[in-house]
């Protein structure tokens, strides 16, 4: 039977931490009042308005879900995901060629500081600097066609960003060269959290450089490579309009144009279909959400193949 | 004492950001001036927003102090004529946003009292923030500016602003000497039919020079100046109109078949630039004298006199397709306005202001500084001392017989389709057949 000194250093552990959680929430609430303010408060009304003939101004008749039959039937929808899946082309290229330049660099080759900052150099350019400079670069007097038409390969020379099937590979092709550095730093950063006498002891037990890298680095970067393709497609979904703007201005029609960029063109450039608008936002929030969620069960379950 | 000091500093972050976030959403809706029957208070101040560009401030202009503008200038004579009146001018970078930015303002409750906007649909879309001004405009006024039909809303009739001092024209820009070079004098004989248009630009492409130059990727540039025209010419305004309201079909519109065609055809003969759908350089190419021709507004005018020599440029109306209902004309109006705002307090107060910068008075200094086309009917070209010869001159001339810019005619809906696939046409991604029942979907989903 608990004697009346450990009852009352009980009571005053259990009002002691009744105390600190009370003290934690209040510290949190301000934050939490500032995020559902500033996140919360803006996707439930652009929820609202999607359902709304919402022309920016006063005009918003509620409408059911009239933007999303027209969005869906007017065949646009097709037409911007598909730009989207293969700009999404793009993701497991910068992880692969981040993943090979981050396992060299790790074993410290000569040079490898030099390295790691020349492939970092592409994230601190801005991405609209980006557009405009693969823009000229692929324009038909450009050096990309120079360079073609001086070896010899002249019917290849085209106007790259007049056409959907030649944009959008290029646009790949910025996107992949943009990102590598940060795939780098990112992976780097996980195989620091590698103790290194794990690789102490497969290298007295014999193991070489790509019994090393499949057996041991990559079931370890897991995790590591789970956040880098989740953000990356993340931001493939909601990051790229500075980029498209300078590059191509989703054009030509709506050859390379993206769902993000899509709100923009309803509610900015037409300037009366914010409620199409919305309605895009919502959609593209649905499917950035499935897709991860759809990455998150996948890397649980390679985790749990290589763990 | 700790716990105390903790929960009263949290209660204090609480208090204060609650105040910040109430300050971020005031939603004012109404207007305080809707009858427009306030009187100009003695001591009132205004505010102006102006386009930094291609409005009341020229790129030189901007090289020196915000009060040597003319602008500034003309607010201060304002305000000398009427003390106790002060105004405040804001410059909005960039013209197209200022619309967007006018339209949140609204909402918000902090629109300004006068605003510079585009004309035409970009203005009628917003008419549920702007005042009608049709009963408080001087008789004088409308009798000697042109151009109120660019701000009369087609759906309402009330006049949304006054037009701009600048009645923009549509026209074909040419370098004289190379002209010259390939046996052709636009000056005496320029080319007014489509076939004689070709045989020029066959002429000029036979001697090395591209006929035309043009980017019209990013925007319709050719599409909108000319092409546009050519549409017109054949259909009539009034079809277009009808159109876009969904009582006529696009599809069934020949007139817009027809100039898409030609439109497209300007690429496949080679007379336009192969790249026009991705350049953005063409007016680079034409100020270096590589191209013979460019479509262009009256707004570029000292630009290319400064480039090429004042005597080497020449202007003239696109060519006119046989049996045309318009001929002899071009595309053109004021495309820019300031309106005023229905919240705004001094509503008669703006009228006089706007009706002051619209004297010929101050036109005629405004054209010291700019020399465009007035919107006023009683300012000739000798007026502004713009000599007989030169472009400006016959720019005079050409705005007399306008057909005001389509583009700002159709509605926001198929204007922002329109433009987004005319280089799928031009690019010959999208035959004309095509394009029109597309805008035809549009139109139709904007009737209902």
């Amino acid at each position: 039977m608990p004697s009346k000194t450990q009852g009352a250093a009980s009571l005053r552990r259990g009002t002691f931490q009744q105390r600190q959680k009370r003290s934690a929430l209040l510290s949190i609430l301000p934050v939490a009042v500032i995020l559902l303010a500033i996140k919360a408060y803006p996707i439930a009304a652009t929820v609202y308005r999607s359902f709304t003939n919402w022309d920016g101004l006063y005009k918003s008749d509620f409408i059911g879900f009239a933007n999303y039959a027209d969005f869906f039937s007017s065949g646009l929808f097709a037409k911007l995901l598909k730009n989207d899946l293969v700009l999404l082309l793009s993701v497991p290229l910068q992880i692969v060629i981040g993943l090979i330049v981050a396992v060299l660099l790790y074993e410290h080759v000569p040079g490898w500081r030099a390295f790691r900052a020349i492939y970092y150099i592409p994230q601190i350019i801005s991405l609209v600097i980006l557009g405009y400079l693969f823009k000229s670069m692929f324009s038909l007097d450009g050096p990309v066609n120079q360079i073609l038409r001086a070896i010899g390969l002249g019917k290849y020379a085209v106007e790259w960003m007049a056409h959907g099937s030649t944009a959008l590979p290029v646009m790949v092709g910025c996107i992949t060269w943009y990102s590598i550095g940060w795939q780098v730093i990112v992976i780097l950063g996980g195989m620091a959290s590698i103790d290194a006498s794990v690789f102490e002891a497969a290298r007295l037990d014999g193991a070489g450089f790509w019994s090393r890298t499949f057996k041991i680095v990559l079931p370890m970067l897991v995790s590591t490579l789970t956040y880098c393709v989740v953000m990356s497609v993340v931001w493939t979904f909601t990051g790229l309009f500075s980029l498209i703007y300078s590059m191509t201005g989703g054009g030509p029609g709506y050859e390379t144009m993206t769902l993000d960029y899509m709100i923009y063109e309803k509610s900015f450039v037409s300037g009366t279909q914010f409620g199409m608008a919305c309605a895009i936002s919502v959609v593209l929030l649905l499917i950035v959400m499935l897709i991860t969620a759809a990455e998150m069960k996948l890397s649980n379950m390679a985790e749990k193949a290589w763990g | 004492m700790k716990k105390a000091i903790s929960v009263l500093l949290v209660f204090v972050m609480l208090i204060g950001m609650t105040l910040a976030l109430t300050g971020c959403g005031s939603t004012k809706t109404t207007s305080s001036a809707a009858s427009g029957s306030s009187a100009a208070t003695t001591n009132a101040k205004l505010t102006l927003w102006i386009n930094g560009k291609d409005s009341y401030i020229s790129p030189d202009e901007q090289k020196l102090s915000q009060d040597q503008w003319y602008i500034s200038q003309a607010i201060k004579r304002f305000e000398d004529a009427n003390p106790g009146v002060t105004i405040e001018l804001v410059v909005s970078a960039d013209g197209e946003t200022a619309h967007q930015t006018f339209k949140a303002d609204a909402v918000a409750g902090t629109a300004p009292d006068m605003a510079n906007l585009w004309t035409g649909q970009y203005t009628f879309q917003l008419e549920d923030a702007i005042l009608d001004i049709k009963d408080l405009i001087p008789a004088d006024d409308k009798k000697n500016i042109t151009g109120w039909d660019a701000v009369t809303s087609t759906n309402t009739g009330a006049i949304l602003g006054y037009p701009t001092s600048d009645n923009q024209v549509c026209f074909f820009l040419y370098n004289k000497t190379i002209i010259k070079e390939c046996g052709l004098d636009f000056e005496k004989d320029p080319p007014r039919t489509i076939d004689a248009f070709n045989k020029a630009c066959d002429a000029i492409a036979a001697k090395g020079y591209q006929p035309i130059a043009s980017d019209d990727g990013s925007f319709p540039w050719f599409g909108c100046y000319v092409m546009n025209y050519w549409w017109a010419q054949q259909s009539g305004v009034d079809r277009i109109v009808s159109n876009c309201a969904g009582k006529t079909k696009f599809a069934d519109d020949a007139g817009l078949i027809s100039a898409l065609t030609y439109y497209r055809k300007t690429m496949t003969a080679g007379y336009l630039n192969s790249d026009a759908v991705t350049s953005t350089d063409s007016w680079n190419k034409f100020c270096q004298g590589k191209v013979a021709m460019t479509p262009q507004v009256s707004s570029v005018i000292g630009d290319a006199e400064k480039a090429l020599g004042a005597d080497n440029i020449g202007v003239i109306l696109p060519p006119d397709f046989d049996g045309a209902k318009i001929t002899n004309s071009t595309i053109g109006g004021p495309g820019q306005d300031i309106v005023i705002s229905k919240a705004t307090k001094n509503p008669d107060l703006c009228i006089k202001f706007l009706s002051f910068l619209n004297s010929k008075d101050e036109v005629l200094k405004f054209e010291k500084v700019q020399q465009k086309v007035p919107t006023r009917t009683d300012i000739t070209a000798a007026d502004i001392g713009v000599s007989d010869t030169s472009a400006t001159a016959k720019l005079f001339k050409f705005s007399g017989n306008m057909v005001f810019w389509i583009d700002n005619t159709l509605t926001s809906d198929v204007c922002s389709e329109y433009c987004s696939q005319m280089p799928m046409v031009l690019s010959g991604q999208m035959t004309p057949e095509d394009f029109a029942k597309d805008l035809d979907g549009i139109a139709a989903k904007s009737a209902k």
